[in-house]
């Protein structure tokens, strides 16, 4: 069935539906609507990173999309660590901290606990 | 005009007079303001809602009728309180089983009579609706026409593989 989105749905509106789709693979399906999609989605994809597991593929396929677009690295608000223990790290706002984020993931995958603990308080700053 | 000094007359915007209690119109934060800013004269004379039509106005205030006893929404902490999708209550999972375009008809009105409750189960409805479809798919529904190139799309396909299932 046809839709009125684009002629007259507000923005603001759109956002908001989009604010209430928490499925990170939905919200991927979503910027690949249209470019306008894709501009207004990318703030709520990129909001919140899933880790599959402490070695998984998703922190590697996120350093590649952030090699890519460095900028997507400011909209990171939480970082939710595998399960068992499903640590939420909550990002203060980075502003150029895309880089940090760099750091923050370099460190990690090189294994170098030590910079990537001192990084890590560095980016969430004094989070449990 | 309504008579009953707790009730109140809106007219949708196509001439339609609908007679509901105070309380229950007063869901709406726009129409409660306008009481409070009226006083008595809103109880004696017809309130205007220039952006809604009958059915849509009908159908929201079902909605205020349903919740009128809800308690007011905790102040404005929507960034860990937000609901999980899934969460809409029964009751309100039937009432949003209508044609999409009424769909979005709440939405828009309850947008413009704030109606935040309302609103947040509209959004939600639709987000539930476009839940684990695919970019097609999604095009589909809203009628929304595909502007990349097939290059672009690959290249955003490539850039999205980390929130990917697997």
């Amino acid at each position: 069935m046809a839709l009125r989105f684009r002629r007259g749905f507000p923005e603001e509106l759109l956002l908001h539906i989009i604010g209430s789709v928490e499925h990170p693979n939905t919200l991927a399906a979503l910027s690949l609507v249209s470019h306008y999609f894709h501009k207004i989605t990318e703030p709520y994809l990129y909001s919140t990173v899933v880790q599959d597991e402490w070695t998984g593929i998703v922190m590697l396929l996120f350093l590649r999309t952030l090699l890519i677009k460095p900028h997507v690295g400011r909209h990171v608000k939480k970082w939710i660590g595998p399960s068992p223990n499903r640590v939420i790290i909550e990002m203060k706002p980075l502003g150029e901290g895309s880089l940090d984020l760099f750091y923050f993931l370099v460190f990690y995958l090189l294994g170098h606990k030590d910079k990537y603990y001192k990084k890590w308080y560095y980016i969430i700053g004094c989070g449990s | 005009m309504a008579t009953e000094s707790n009730k109140i007359t809106l007219v949708s915007n196509d001439g339609a007079e609908v007679v509901v209690d105070r309380n229950v119109a007063e869901r709406s934060m726009l129409i409660k303001n306008m009481m409070e800013d009226l006083g008595e004269a809103a109880m004696t004379q017809s309130v205007p809602i220039p952006n809604v039509n009958e059915s849509v106005l009908k159908k929201v205030i079902e909605w205020c009728e349903h919740h009128k006893n809800d308690p007011p929404a905790a102040a404005d902490d929507d960034s860990d309180s937000r609901k999980k999708t899934t969460d809409i209550e029964e009751w309100d999972q039937k009432f949003m089983q209508v044609d999409q375009e009424m769909l979005f008809e709440i939405i828009l009105a309850s947008n413009y009579l704030d109606i935040k409750p309302l609103l947040d189960v509209g959004c939600k409805t639709v987000a539930n609706m476009i839940k684990g479809k695919s970019p097609e798919e999604i095009r589909k529904t809203f009628n929304i026409t595909n502007d990349f190139t097939p290059e672009e799309e690959e290249q955003i396909r490539r850039e999205n593989e980390w929130a990917e299932d697997r």
